[in-house]
Order: C-alpha cells, then structure tokens, then sequence
C-alpha cells in the first residue's frame, strides 16, 4: 500500500492504519529499535509505541515521508528507552557511535557559546545535501539508522573496509564544516 | 556525564533534525534490516547458557539410561544362550547346513574322561548348557586313553581334525537311502532295561556322516560328534506300585536320574544334566554302538533337535 493511502487509513481513524504500517515498515522499524537497544521485548515496545505516537499525531500531521517520520519517532522512543535502561551503562552501540563522532566535535575558543540542536542539526543538514549520494546514505545510515558496519556494507554493495573508510573522510568533513559555520557543540 | 560525552550526546541528538527527505533517501532496505549486527556468541547472550545446560543435563541422562538398558538386554541375552536356549539352532537345509562346524580353538580335540568328568560334575542347577561343546565347554586334551574312541579322538585332534558337531538332521532326506528310514513317526517304543533305542533322526544322522552314506563332497572334518539327548527310563515308586516311566517326569525319578548321570561321568562319556533333568550327550559313533547301559534303566537317544 502507498504511503499515502495508509495516511489516510490514519486519518479515517481507521485500525487497518496500524496493521498497513506493521506489514510495509515493521521490520525496518524494529531493526532500527534493535541497533539501538539490542533487546528484542525493548524493541518490540518501542515499535508499539511508534504504532502508538503515529496513531496520535496522524492527524494532524501530514509527513510527506511517512517512513522517515515514523523512524524518528521510533528513534526517539528507542533513545527514551535507552536513557531509562541504561542511565549509566551504554550500549556498545552507543559506546562506538560516541567514539566515532567525537572527532567531529569542533575546537572552539568560546566554550560559553553552546548551540542549540536546531541550530546543530540545520548545519548538518547543510553538510549532507553538498555531500555525494552514496557517502551521505552511508553516513546517516550509521548515525542516524545506528546501522553496524556490516549491515551498511550489506545495503550499499560495497566492502566493509570501503565503509569504514568513507565514514572517516565524512567525520573529518564534517568537523571542519561545523568549525568553518563556527558551531560549537 | 562527563562534558565530552554531552557534546557527544547533543551531535547524535542534533542528528534528529535532519530533514524527512534525507532520511527517507539513506533508509535502509529491507534486506539489510535482517542483518544487524554481528551476532552474539549464541551462549553470550541472556539465558541461553543456562538452556544450554539444561539441554546439557538431559542429554547425558538419556545416554546413560539407554546405556544401562542396553547393557541389560545384552546380559539377558547372554544369559539365554548360556543356558543353551539357542544352542544348536539350525535350519533344516542341506545336511551340511544343519550340522554345526566345530573348529576347536587349540589344535587338539577331544571329549576328556576325567576332567569332563569332574567339568561336568555339578548339581544339576548348574548344568545349563546342556553339554553343548562350545567356545566356553571345557574340552582339554587327552591323555592317552585306553579308551578307543577316547584315544581315536585325541589322536586325530592332534593333528589339527576339525570335528563337525552334529545336533539335528533334516526332516526331509531322499527315499530309499539305507538307514534312511521315515522320520515321520513320532512314537517310540518304550526302551527296555537294559536296552538301548536310537531315533530315526540319530541313526539317519549317523548313517549319513558316519557310514558313508553322505551324498555331498566330503569338506575336511573327519570326525562327528552327535549331541543327543538322552531319555532315561526306570522304575519309579508311585503311590506305593512301580511305575516304569521316564525318569525326569517324577521327583523321585530325578533322583535316580542324576545318580545315573554321575555314573555315566565316570564311565567318560560327556554328559550334562539342565535344569529341568534333561540329559544330553555328546556322543561320537562309537560310544554310542558301544553304550554300556544299566540294567535298571531303558536308555532312547536323539538328537538334541529331534
């Protein structure tokens, strides 16, 4: 069923809404939980509450790309999750995206200044659309979808070291923009 | 949380505002959403090493308890075959089928006077094998024997004679064979005191191996041996007369059944006696032409499968 037609199932308030979403984008949406929260019952609920929010928020909303958008709300619950479950532990996930962006924090003379996330995320988005194709999908696959090395590889056709590769030149990248656009984080 | 891990924090949080279409574009297939990361040790993860375990445990109890069950069932079956249940099963086929090849495992044969006497003299509890010559029977060699079939025997063992052990003879031979009388009667004559009756199975037998009489190639055994049973006849006390009847069938006959078999023991021929008082023999040619029986007793031979 196209986007659209689910859509409107959500603003019919119709049930089959819900069961439309489940068979078109329940397994993407469950990985996505899963690279986060490595358990599958925590997985599980935060797919249900993404069923949930969507149910809730459409009306009024209207995505023009329902998949992104349910995947944001089922990041944001995932994180939710995460932060009730582990206060202070991390995922191993966690632990190797962290690692990985701290190169792209900015060097900054101004410690008070700090931006906002809105301002962050304009910048990023900045820097993603002047980015080649390929390298901006391996790049929001794995900071976004929190995708492994592996999967990435697996979806893009490419080798892993290839991969690996192509995130350091973006990380690097990326540090300099936000550096250039004077962000600090 | 230590300051760099906020900042840290803020970029992946700041990641949540990229717009709908990006992420729509990098979202990943379907396919690969079945792969995820690489997967735990499959005894890593959560419980599955107590399963494990268990499974384990189990396991090893279902081995175990077939492994007794087995053992079991083989000793049960040993135990029959030591009690002679299955000695001397043989097809009714060709007469070279039917008969038991016994190659000794030492190069000697021979049926011992004294010491088969002694071997052999046990209650009669004991004496389950029926006295079947096999790998377990006592057979050592001989002395020098005054004995003739005693001294034919072991000097021919000596040699390395494989003895073919004889124990039933098919139902079916061909007519007019000497000796080769009808098998289909069933009924025999009471053997008198004193006297001696051999089956027709027994004589065709010895007529076929012994008298020449064997139609096929004769292979390299040179000597047979009959094992028969013996159906010992007397006069038994039976509610104050005497009865003449078939030993083993009154307790009073087993009696004088085993003293018989004893006696029997002393005069060297090889004999047991089963649990059930049958007694059996093994028995050359000529000690059975040349059975000295009591004069008490009426003495019928057969084969042990007749």
């Amino acid at each position: 069923m196209e986007d659209k037609a689910i859509i409107a199932l959500f603003w019919a308030r119709s049930q089959q809404a819900i069961a439309e979403t489940s068979a078109k984008y329940g397994k993407r949406l469950h990985q996505l939980s899963m690279n986060i929260l490595h358990n599958y019952e925590d997985a599980q609920e935060c797919v249900n509450d993404t069923y949930h929010a969507a149910w809730n928020t459409l009306p009024p909303q209207k995505p023009d790309f329902l998949f992104a958008y349910l995947a944001r709300l089922a990041r944001n619950a995932s994180f939710d999750r995460y932060d009730y479950n582990h206060a202070k532990k991390r995922t191993a996930t966690i632990v190797s995206l962290s690692k990985e962006l701290e190169c792209c924090i900015p060097a900054s003379n101004e410690p008070e200044r700090k931006s906002e996330s809105v301002e962050i995320g304009a910048a990023l988005n900045s820097f993603l659309q002047a980015q080649p194709k390929d390298m901006r999908r391996v790049f929001i696959q794995r900071y976004w979808y929190a995708q492994s090395i592996r999967a990435i590889a697996a979806d893009c056709g490419i080798s892993e070291g290839k991969v690996k590769s192509m995130l350091f030149r973006m990380r690097g990248k990326l540090k300099i923009y936000l550096e250039q656009e004077g962000i600090t984080i | 949380m230590k300051a760099r891990d906020i900042q840290i924090r803020r970029l992946l949080d700041a990641m949540m505002y990229l717009e709908d279409a990006l992420i729509e574009e990098a979202a990943p297939g379907e396919e690969s959403a079945l792969i995820g990361e690489k997967r735990t040790r499959f005894w890593k993860r959560k419980g599955n090493l107590r399963k494990m375990t268990a499974c384990a445990a189990i396991l090893f109890v279902a081995v175990v308890s077939l492994w007794v069950w087995k053992s079991s069932f083989t000793a049960k079956e040993r135990s029959a075959l030591d009690n002679g249940q299955n000695a001397g099963a043989a097809s009714f086929g060709a007469p070279a089928e039917c008969a038991e090849e016994f190659v000794p495992e030492t190069n000697t044969v021979g049926v011992k006077n004294k010491n088969a006497a002694d071997l052999n003299a046990q209650m009669p509890a004991d004496s389950a094998d029926s006295g079947m010559i096999t790998d377990k029977a006592e057979i050592a060699v001989l002395e020098a024997d005054k004995d003739v079939a005693t001294g034919d025997v072991a000097d021919e063992s000596k040699d390395g004679t494989i003895v073919r052990l004889i124990e039933e003879f098919p139902p079916k031979f061909e007519q007019g064979e000497k000796g080769g009388g009808s098998n289909a009667v069933k009924c025999y004559k009471q053997p008198e005191k004193g006297g001696c009756v051999l089956y027709n199975g027994l004589q065709a037998a010895i007529d076929y191996w012994d008298n020449a009489n064997n139609t096929i190639e004769l292979a390299e055994p040179e000597r047979y041996l009959y094992h028969v049973a013996i159906d010992v006849f007397g006069d038994v006390a039976q509610n104050g007369r005497m009865v003449y009847e078939e030993l083993r069938l009154s307790d009073a006959g087993k009696e004088l059944l085993y003293q018989e078999y004893e006696r029997l023991l002393i005069s060297g021929i090889c004999v047991s006696l089963s649990e059930d008082f049958q007694l059996t023999g093994t028995l050359s040619r000529e000690e059975l032409e040349n059975f000295e029986p009591s004069a008490d007793y009426g003495y019928a031979f057969r084969l042990v499968n007749e």
